[in-house]
């Protein structure tokens, strides 16, 4: 299990990366999250929502009320051009932390 | 014999009872928590068991209304940035309309025009200020000499240059200066007793 810290940091690039790859729904990125992370990352689901309404009205993404293939209402939600930047924003700051962890324990562990 | 739509009710008036009032994310949360029932069922659980563990996944009310208060928050703060911009633009178009007034010489039926209707839109700029917290009543009161000074300055410019129509705009002007202090000093009294009640 991530700390509450690490998840909270990490939730905004996390959502931006995966609708970086098209539109999705809260329930499915959770399971997305899930199944990436080998069951590692377990977001509270009732969080997922405040977060995607943050980053709407942020401006980053946008949303639309469709039909699920079961007949049922679902809110999608996909990037919109700010988002792509604040994608790119953050993901050089992960990247530059990852380098530096990389660097730090390449003798360690390999 | 366990009714899924009962449950389903009852947890979406929990949520109501927290706080969560806005329809939309509540609509949000138990089109997810019907999903996340469905899966369970599908994976073997029983309809009962689905319930009680996609509520739990879903987190406590009171908790993911919190969360939805900051964003609500944040957007407040994003209207503050607003009012602040509303209000430069407003000063600067007042201090256009008097340059042009000055350069042009305009007649004293529309520069007291103007001037009244600038002036009575002072309270509410002022109180709408201290509605997003920029101002409250101690700067109001601090800013008061400046104020006399300015308005002095605008009772000039907005009147006959005759120093009886000049003193006499500049009194109605600090009249609703202290008028909008007063209601912020009562605002704030009244945000106080209701903080400690």
């Amino acid at each position: 299990m991530l700390s509450k810290e690490l998840v909270a940091a990490s939730t905004e690039p996390v959502i931006l990366s995966l609708l970086s790859g098209g539109e999705s729904y809260g329930y499915a990125l959770i399971q997305e999250v899930k199944r990436l992370s080998g069951d590692k990352i377990e977001w509270t689901d009732g969080m997922i929502y405040p977060v995607l309404h943050r980053m709407e009205n942020e401006g980053w993404i946008a949303s639309r009320w469709g039909q699920a293939e079961n007949g049922r209402k679902r809110k999608y939600y996909s990037l919109k051009k700010d988002g792509k930047k604040a994608l790119e924003r953050q993901r050089e700051q992960w990247v530059t932390v990852s380098g530096v962890f990389k660097q730090l324990w390449k003798e360690q562990y390999v | 014999m366990f009714n899924l739509d009962k449950a389903i009710a009852e947890w979406r008036r929990q949520m109501l009872a927290a706080g969560i009032k806005s329809p939309v994310p509540l609509e949000e949360l138990e089109i997810h928590l019907r999903d996340e029932i469905e899966q369970q069922t599908k994976s073997g659980l029983s309809e009962t068991e689905a319930f009680k563990t996609a509520i739990q996944k879903i987190g406590q009310a009171h908790v993911v209304q919190n969360e939805f208060k900051k964003v609500e928050e944040r957007m407040g703060s994003r209207d503050c940035k607003l009012l602040k911009t509303l209000v430069v633009v407003l000063t600067s178009l007042i201090a256009l309309g008097m340059g042009c007034m000055v350069l042009f010489k305009t007649g004293f039926v529309i520069k007291i025009m103007l001037g009244m209707g600038l002036g009575f839109e002072l309270p509410v700029v002022l109180l709408a200020l201290v509605k997003s917290g920029v101002l409250n009543y101690e700067k109001l009161v601090s800013l008061r000499r400046y104020v006399i000074v300015w308005n002095l300055i605008l009772g000039a410019l907005l009147t006959t240059p005759e120093i009886v129509t000049q003193v006499i705009t500049a009194v109605a002007l600090q009249a609703l200066y202290e008028v909008s202090a007063r209601i912020a000093w009562y605002w704030e009294r009244q945000e106080n007793k209701a903080q400690k009640s």
